[in-house]
């Protein structure tokens, strides 16, 4: 949605702006994490041109900077579009200097990279930005993951990501084995030599998140309790960090199933989001997946409605909750990797989450010596 | 009992910050909190049999058994499905008999603050019907639970907090902390 109240001018490149920030949300949520504007430029006399500028901080400048982005000291990337969200151009920022041109994963023709920009040398880098909403009332601010976003990006002059060039000129098509600069050693790649970055390159990943994510295959293991009354399993293999060596713990998990309707679509206050919602709602705009492949799912009991979920249903909400305490555990502890106080946080937070979407779930630190043991895996690659 | 007692029974299994309310405690209990289970464990077998009793009186919609936690139990019983209903739970920390109350219908006289549901909750019955209830499901208990007291939901909203980080707090009560149960309506 413009703000058209808040709209200004700005000169670029010789263009007159004009700004119009957006306000943007994301599954009804609005998002805090990265900032959108509509800019419009005069074409011709009567030609205008309209784009998005899409300004996203990485997740610790935005966790610094309470999520307020800042001109001099940026760490993030600026993307263009156009309004049908097709990329145009790009740019990306540390510390308010632009370090790299942002380029799409579009291949062409040949299936090679299609390369926006010209520069002398350096390196591929893969950027995942997630963005958050941050909610703040008189009880202080809490955070809420809203997903991610992938760019590859063009880094300038990385002398230091060497051995990556490396493996760019080996597998590189066209026979570009080339004189290099002395002693057989490794002439880096540059983009007056596109060939040399041919599908098929090893290139530098570069994860910008607060943990690893949990793959889909974790939390298989999901029993039904009393009745049908809930699912849970003790949770074996738990972390919060990108390349856990420390902090990987259990906890019992059980979630509610069998919720009346009423219950589920009551709002409530949201301990974590604080936002009014009600379960229903909020597992809609989470997880609308586990709706349309029946693994959520309504039956009716002596004339009431009651909501069910299935084995798979409980083990993506399991997982939904553990990687949302993860990134809260991550951004809100202080060099969470030697906090010994790190699981009950996790725990907390996993438990909020979860009463978010089913009231009455536990999470807890104690095993629960009746429920079945299932592991958690966990990788960059997994989302 | 009062106040200063349930404070007492509490550090035996959390480290409580100062005497000061609201009560501040760490966040991870101390180790003897993680001996209950087997205490709660040697209950199991009154505890289904005061659910089946309960389900066979016939007085009760919906009975629905929740996971309470290494050291409670946890039964949601509906009264008017699915409008309202009692949450009666039995705890090892104090030998204690705990309910609270749910009505969609009804606004509540007192408000239970730290609940996501405080439009619906109560620690005091929302009608005769629920009251009356209540006293049933509470003598059965005692039929199985016969060395357990009924805790005092007079004392249930003393401020009970957790301290997560710095200026970060888990909001709970009293009840909350001997039950271990966030406070949600009949489900």
């Amino acid at each position: 949605v413009p703000a058209w109240d808040f709209a200004y001018k700005r000169n670029h490149k010789g263009k007159e702006l004009v700004i119009v920030p957006l306000i943007v949300r994301e599954g009804g949520l609005p998002i805090k994490g990265s900032s959108s504007l509509l800019l419009i430029s005069k074409n011709g006399k009567n030609e205008f041109q309209t784009q998005i500028a899409k300004v996203t901080g990485d997740a610790r400048y935005m966790n610094a900077k309470n999520f307020k982005l800042g001109d001099n000291d940026f760490d993030g990337i600026v993307i263009i579009e156009d309004l049908s969200g097709n990329f145009i151009e790009g740019e990306a920022y540390e510390n308010g200097k632009k370090v790299g041109v942002l380029q799409s994963n579009k291949t062409d023709k040949n299936n090679k990279t299609k390369l926006l920009s010209k520069a002398t040398t350096g390196s591929f880098v893969t950027i995942i930005t997630h963005k958050y909403t941050r909610v703040c009332s008189d009880y202080g601010c809490d955070t809420h993951y809203a997903g991610s976003e992938s760019y590859t990006i063009w880094v300038e002059s990385l002398e230091e990501a060497e051995p990556y060039y490396g493996t760019f000129y080996t597998n590189g098509g066209g026979g570009n084995g080339g004189s290099g600069s002395g002693g057989g050693g490794v002439e880096p790649c540059n983009l007056d030599n596109p060939d040399c970055f041919d599908s098929g390159s090893t290139i530098l990943i570069e994860v910008v998140e607060p943990a690893d994510r949990l793959c889909i295959d974790s939390f298989n293991g999901f029993q039904g309790g009393s009745q049908n009354s809930f699912w849970h399993a003790n949770v074996n293999g738990l972390t919060f960090e990108k390349n856990p060596t420390a902090n990987i713990f259990n906890a019992y998990f059980s979630l509610t199933n069998g919720i009346s309707d009423l219950a589920m679509n009551t709002p409530h206050d949201g301990s974590v989001l604080r936002v009014t919602y009600s379960p229903l709602e909020f597992l809609q705009a989470t997880l609308p997946e586990l709706f349309r492949n029946g693994d959520i799912y309504s039956r009716m009991e002596n004339g009431q409605k009651y909501w069910y979920f299935t084995k798979y249903g409980a083990q993506r909400i399991a997982q939904w909750s553990s990687n949302m305490a993860a990134g809260e555990v991550y951004l809100s502890v202080p060099s969470p990797e030697i906090n010994p106080a790190t699981k009950g946080q996790f725990v907390t937070y996993a438990e909020r989450y979860l009463r978010s979407i089913l009231p009455g779930s536990r999470v807890t630190e104690a095993l629960n010596p009746n429920a079945p043991n299932t592991s958690a895996s966990y990788s960059k690659t997994c989302k | 009992m009062q106040v200063e007692k349930y404070i007492d029974l509490l550090s035996r299994y959390y480290v409580i910050m100062d005497n000061q309310l609201p009560i501040k405690a760490e966040l991870n209990p101390k180790e003897d909190y993680f001996k209950l289970q087997a205490l709660t464990d040697s209950y199991q077998n009154q505890w289904n049999q005061f659910l089946k009793e309960l389900s066979t009186s016939g007085r009760f919609g919906r009975i629905k058994e929740l996971y309470g936690s290494n050291h409670s139990f946890k039964v949601v019983l509906h009264v008017n499905a699915p409008t309202d209903g009692i949450v009666l739970l039995v705890s090892m920390i104090g030998n204690q008999i705990g309910m609270y109350y749910s009505d969609f219908n009804n606004k509540p006289n007192t408000t239970i603050s730290t609940s996501e549901y405080k439009d619906y909750v109560s620690y005091y019955p929302f009608s005769h019907k629920q009251e009356e209830l209540a006293r049933f499901a509470l003598d059965l208990a005692w039929k199985y639970f016969p060395a357990f007291d009924k805790f005092d939901n007079t004392h249930a909203s003393i401020p009970y907090c957790v301290d997560m980080s710095e200026n970060q707090f888990d909001k709970k009560d009293l009840f909350q902390a001997i039950f271990s149960t966030s406070i949600h309506p009949v489900l």
